[in-house]
Parts: structure tokens; sequence; C-alpha cells
């Protein structure tokens, strides 16, 4: 019964997580979605896949949309919100990872919540998200969870993998380096003399390697070279692995030393401390350092308390290792893209971590008092992510919707906008451009978060002032002001 | 028996393991020493632009006249071609505006240009300063030139520069001196590489001694079982190579591990540019000499222990 209870509070807290950007906003998070969802309606209209371009290469996303879009008889932009459901349903995987490794249900809930509220707020920026990665992410965190039974069924096991597979490719290269993560571990055992699932992960490497590359193959033939990094660099992410690996494996301290100088290093660059990047950063104030302790000591304890167990030291090296490949390729605006996507998985781990100790401080006297601090902070710290979710730059509103949809019409020439609004403009069929140097008479899309964050160029934004000063912004004629979108013409440059 | 000799070996106290990190940290240091130097200027060399113009002797390029003459007591540079502009954007990478007669900032002897505006019959037009050799040069043209060369004391010589790498001499440029400065490096990682492979080879002699306690011990375990001491030599040899091999492979990890979070703080704390040039596949050959070199001193030292009785 307690457990139960346990299962329903999570799955509370994590649906109303993801799904308040639409809750509150009532429009799907991140551009994306918009993409997806003209994929879906597609799928729907015509009643066949297509695989043309990048976004077609991996069609889990497009065709949940558009399954349960038919099956619930739902609109298909309101079908999108599945996504985000699935992913607050990977805190049951995470659930059940954390009460087998631990044999702890409250140290299980920890984890749950942990991840739900974790500082650096990946959960709901990211699981709120419609697109391929929160698709995959469901289903990676099932398959680690997979991991953990005794006699895994191989059929099941095999249509999993190609679910991730299918999902995103990223998810798959973050599941692929956990396989080769937890066979090192069993060559270890092997070494030592006693390696009882050698066998197992051996086959489920080679079922998922077997898929993982078969596919990558095929969408290789379609689009070409798609990653953004070269295959040097995958090289050096083998490296890294091996460093990693080394480091994880000479004992707790190493393994923690690592820890203690990455999570830092993690939380600057995602608040853009590290990268060279042209948004405007703002300084990191105290708070959000305590509350990087406080979440950064419990994790690190439990690390200690838990590093002989295999599947979190493979958890440790693999999410590690996309952390540290991340930081190596490159400071720059690509390095930028792999490091937002290995957070996603590094806050699984740093949450699986962080959940594992509670079952060890509990014990002790003031267990409970620090339970509840660290509680208070977690949720003090997520409040900017979840500022983020619901007015940052990628959020959309169902004003902007609407009041493009009703301009559609009206339009004669096409608008210069911001990558936000030029993927809802993509699926209304407004004629767009992305923002560039303005010249005369140019028509300018603008909303609110590009008065309030800037514009939204690709993983960056910028201050708007730098395609619109002042001067030019205060001589444009003010075509449309709709509260929320205004069309302007340049007058003045 | 290769998988209980493989335990036999991990479980010892001389083990595996302990092989493994030594070649993986010492694998890694020499890394360190190795490239940090060299992965700098190799970056250097990608962002220094290439040159896009070469000199030579013969026909086709612009034809460029030039030669040190002497004039009123000082040798100077003259300078004269039909198309100066285009000579000057070829050399020095900038549009320059000459007139008939320039003559660089740092060419300050009066009588110098007393001389030129005599030969002109005109003012002299100095040029701004560029922080090179034009500052020093004088630059007129084909018909003053000719006047010089006919009065002054000087050899008039002859190239033709080209918009283009071809054959002939490359002009000099940040580029080519980041490459002989890599040349320079190059003669220290050599020194370092020979030095560094003494050393790991000491270093695992030693730990090949220390091994070889638990290697005998399993000798004689496996001659009581009637395996042949050979068959059983080769595997254990077989293993070690193996270690060798994940040992070095985890020495590229730690070096990339290590150097570009080291980069990454220097740059958080002191503002130093970020700048790492990963180990690319063509470097990764230059730790396998060494490896083998070293294994075969593990080996030997194994060896000498065992089969000294």
């Amino acid at each position: 019964m307690r457990e139960k209870l346990i299962l329903v509070v999570i799955l509370v807290f994590a649906v109303f997580a993801v799904l308040s950007p639409w809750l509150v906003n009532e429009a799907p998070y991140i551009g994306d979605a918009w993409i997806h969802l003209k994929k879906s309606e597609d799928i729907i209209a015509q009643g066949k896949l297509r695989f043309e371009e990048y976004n077609d290469m991996w069609p889990l996303v497009n065709l949940i949309i558009a399954f349960y879009s038919m099956v619930l008889d739902l609109p298909p932009l309101m079908a999108t919100q599945i996504i985000p459901f699935l992913v607050s349903l990977s805190t049951i995987n995470l659930y059940i990872i954390s009460s087998r490794i631990s044999r702890n249900s409250y140290a299980a809930f920890s984890t749950c919540m942990a991840l739900i509220l974790t500082p650096l707020y990946t959960f709901i920026t990211f699981g709120s998200a419609v697109m391929k990665e929160t698709a995959a992410f469901y289903m990676a965190t099932l398959l680690i969870a997979y991991l953990l039974i005794g006699r895994p069924s191989l059929v099941c096991f095999l249509l999993l993998s190609f679910g991730l597979v299918v999902g995103h490719h990223f998810a798959s290269l973050a599941l692929f380096i956990l396989l080769l993560s937890v066979l090192a571990e069993d060559i270890s055992d092997m070494l030592g003399g006693d390696a009882p699932y050698l066998k197992r992960d051996l086959v489920m490497a080679s079922v998922f390697s077997v898929s993982l590359f078969s596919w990558g193959f095929f969408v290789l033939s379609r689009v070409g070279w798609f990653l953004p990094v070269s295959g040097n660099t995958l090289l050096i992410a083998m490296f890294a692995w091996f460093g990693v690996y080394v480091v994880s494996r000479m004992g707790r301290f190493s393994s923690v030393g690592l820890q203690a100088l990455l999570i830092p290093l993690a939380a600057l660059a995602w608040r853009g401390h590290l990268h060279d990047i042209p948004t405007p950063v703002s300084p990191t104030s105290i708070w959000e350092v305590r509350d990087l302790i406080i979440f950064m000591v419990p994790a690190l304890a439990g690390l200690a308390f838990f590093w002989k167990d295999r599947i979190v030291r493979a958890m440790l090296v693999s999410t590690t290792t996309l952390i540290v490949f991340s930081l190596i390729s490159g400071l720059d605006h690509s390095g930028l893209i792999v490091f937002t996507k290995s957070l996603h998985y590094y806050c699984v781990f740093l949450a699986l971590i962080f959940g594992l100790s509670w079952s060890l401080i509990l014990r002790k006297r003031f267990g409970k008092v620090f339970l509840i601090l660290a509680s208070i902070c977690l949720v003090l710290a997520s409040i900017f992510g979840i500022g983020l979710a619901l007015n940052g730059p990628g959020a959309y509103h169902d004003v902007e919707y609407v009041q493009l949809e009703g301009l559609r019409d009206k339009l004669g020439e096409p608008l210069v906008m911001d990558l936000k609004l030029y993927y809802l403009s993509e699926y209304l069929g407004v004629g767009r451009s992305i923002f560039h140097k303005l010249g005369q008479g140019e028509y300018v899309l603008l909303t609110r978060s590009n008065l309030v964050h800037g514009v939204l160029l690709d993983y960056v934004w910028v201050d708007l002032s730098l395609y619109m000063p002042y001067h030019v912004m205060f001589s444009c004629d003010r075509l449309f002001d709709g509260g929320y979108l205004r069309v302007l013409r340049v007058n003045n440059v | 028996m290769f998988s209980y000799i493989l335990r036999s070996i991990y479980r010892g106290s001389g083990n595996i393991r302990a092989y493994i990190l030594t070649m993986a940290m010492l694998g890694a240091i020499l890394l360190m020493i190795l490239y940090a130097p060299a992965g700098y200027l190799e970056e250097v060399l990608e962002v220094v632009p290439r040159p896009s113009v070469s000199i030579s002797d013969h026909p086709p390029g612009i034809e460029v006249y030039y030669g040190y003459f002497d004039v009123d007591g000082s040798e100077l540079l003259v300078i004269s071609s039909r198309n100066t502009s285009e000579v000057l954007r070829l050399l020095i990478g900038r549009d320059v505006r000459v007139s008939n007669l320039s003559i660089g900032c740092e060419v300050d002897n009066p009588g110098v240009k007393r001389f030129l505006e005599d030969v002109v019959g005109g003012s002299v037009e100095e040029l701004e300063c560029m922080g090179n050799f034009i500052d020093y040069a004088v630059i007129v043209d084909q018909e003053a030139f000719q006047w010089i060369a006919g009065h002054c004391t000087g050899k008039v010589h002859t190239m033709y520069l080209r918009g283009y790498v071809d054959d002939g001499v490359t002009a000099p440029s940040a580029y080519t001196l980041a490459r002989d400065l890599l040349g320079v490096v190059g003669l220290h990682q050599g020194l370092l590489y020979v030095s560094s492979a003494v050393l790991i080879s000491v270093i695992c002699l030693i730990l090949g001694f220390r091994a070889s306690n638990d290697i005998k011990r399993m000798l004689v375990w496996l001659s009581e079982m009637h395996i042949p001491m050979g068959k059983t030599f080769f595997y254990v040899c077989l293993v070690y190579l193996g270690a060798t091999i994940v040992g070095v492979f985890a020495g590229y990890g730690l070096a990339n591990l290590v150097v570009p979070l080291m980069l990454i703080l220097l740059k958080l704390f002191f503002k130093i540019p970020y700048i790492y040039a990963g180990l690319d596949i063509g470097t990764i050959m230059i730790l396998v000499p060494i490896s083998l070199i070293s294994f075969l001193s593990y080996i030997l030292a194994v060896s000498w222990m065992v089969f000294r009785g």
C-alpha cells in the first residue's frame, strides 16, 4: 500500500512538472513540437511513413503522436502531450532501478523526486518538450531497468532496443555506452572468477548493437553524416570512456573526486559560463551554489556508498563519459548541443546516486531534518527551470498560435523572425526567414519572449538589440500588435 | 587453462590491474608531456591562414624588381613593379595605396628623401607604418627604378610573385613560422620520447620482477598438473600483452580526460583561452613502440626470475 502511495505521489509530481507548460500556456514546449506535429498529421493523412529528411529518420515521436491521436480521437496538437506524459512515466522506471539497487522505498522515492526537482532543472525543460529525444527517454530508462532483470526475454529486449534505436540517435548512443560499461564490469568480474551476468549482457549488447548499427547505416545511406561531431571526435569519445573507466575503477575516492569536479563544471556549463556562445549570462547567485552543494553532498555520499554496485558503476562510467566527451569535444556551439543532450542522462545518474544516499542518511540522527532541508532547496532550485519552461525563449503560448494563424492569410510578404516563431510559421505555412541584418522595408515578426529574453537562434539566444537597435525599433511601423505577437515594418536601418 | 592463468594473475600480488593502471598512468603522463605543446601548435596551424602566395625566379607571375642600393651612405631596399598595389597585397596581405615614389615610415634619413625627390622630380609620400619590411623599403615606378639602378651601387634582382602556392619559395608567414616551431618542438618530443621509453621500461622491469613470484608459483602448480611450462609461459605472455594494449588505451583515455578538464579549469579561473587539440588517429601509434619495449622489459624480468630457477 505504501509503495503504491509513493508511486502515485511521484507520478502526480512528474505529470504536473512536465505538463505544466501545456496546462499553463495551452501550447507545446520547444519548437521541435511543430515539426513533429506536422509529420504526425502527414502520417495520419497519408497513412504511411516517409523517410526523406533528418526528422523522418527517427520516427518514434511522430508515430506515437499519430497513434494516440487516432486511437483516442484527440486533435494531433493535444496528442503531442503524450510525449511529456511518457517522460513522466520514466520516473517509474527510475523507481524500479533505484529500489532494485537500494532495496529501500524511501531511496527510490528520493531518486524520482531528485530527477523531477534536480537543481540542473533538466527534467522539466527537457521532459516537457515534444521531440525525438524525449520520446526516446522513456525507452532508454525502461531499457536500463530491464538490465536489472535476472532473466529478461530476448524478444522483449529486441523490441525495446528497436524502439529506442528508431527513437533517437543520442539516446541509442547513451545506451550503447552503458551496455559497453556493463560488459566491462562483467569482464572485470570474470577476472575475479565469477561473472554470472556476462553471457546475458553479451547477448543484450550484441542485439542492441545490431539494431543500432543497422538503423545507423540506413540513416547514413539516406541523409549522410548527421551528427554534430566528426569521426575523429568519436574516437576521442572512446578514449574518454577508457579514461573515465580507469578513474572510476581505481577506487571510491577517485570516482567521487571526479564527480566532485564534474558536477560544478556541468552546472557552470549549463548556466552558460563555459561555452563560447553569444547568449547573455547572468552571474551565478550564492543561492544557486547553496542548492547545488545541498544536492551534491548526498549524491557524492550515495556514490561512495554504492560504488561497488555494477549498475551504478556502469551508469557512472557511461553518463560521465557523455558529459566529459561533450566538454572535450569543444566549448563551442556544436559542443553545447552534445552537452545539452548528455546532461539529461547525466542528471538521471545524479538523481540515482542522490536517492540512494537516503537509505543510509535517514538512519542517522538528523537524517530526516536534512531530508526536509534538502527537499526545500530542491524545490527552490527547480523554480528557475520551471520559469524557463513556462515563459522562456522556447515556451509557446496558445495566443501566439491563434494570432499567427489569424495573420497568415493577411500577409503578402515573408516575415523576419527568430527560430521559435520560425518553427511555428513553418507549421502554419507563413512566409518566413530567420533573423539577419535587417533591410529597409522588411517585415519583422516579434513575440513577447523576444523582448524579454532575446532572439532564439538554434541552441542559443541573443539580445534583440543586436538585430534591432533602439533607433531601428522606434522608427518601425507597427502593423499589428496582439499583446504577444507584433508585426513591424523596418523604416530606418 | 587460459582463464585459470588470467584469474591467478588477476588475484595475485603483482596483478594485471596494477599493471594496466601503471601502463595507463605512464602512457597518459607521456602523452601529456609530448602533446601539450605540439597540440597547441597544431591548433595554431589550423588558425593561421595558409600562405596563398609563392615566389619564383621564372614566370608566370607578377614581375617584381628589387635590389639593395647604396643611397646617401645607407643601404636601401628598393622595390618596383608594373602592378605595385597587387605586389603589396600579395606580400603583406593588405591593400596599400602607393604613389610613384613611396617610402617606408622607418626610413628616416633626410639625405635619402632628398635624393629620391631629385630622381622623380616630385615629393616623396611616406607610407603608414605596417610593422613589416615595407617600413624599411622604398617603392618606386619602373622608370625611377632603372635610374636608381644605373646611378647607385647595388644589384638588381627579379622575382615572380604568384597568387597561389606552387613551386618556388613560399613567402614567410605566420603559418611557416608555426610550422618551423612545430619542427623545433618535434626535436624536443623525440628527446622526451626516448627518455620516457627508458623510464617506462625500467618501471616495467621492476613490475616484472615484482610479479614473477606469482607467476613462478603458478608455473609450479601447472607443472604439477603436467601442463608444459612453455605453453603456460606463452599464455602468461599473451595475458600481459593484452593488458599492455588495454593499458595503452586507458592511457590515451586518461590523457584525454585530464588535459581538457585542466584546460577548462584554466579558462574558468585564469581566463586562459581553451585550445585543445584532441589526439587524432594518426597519433595513436606513438605509444605503441614504447608499450612494446615496456612489455618486452616486463617479460624479460619475468623470464629472468622464472628460468633462473
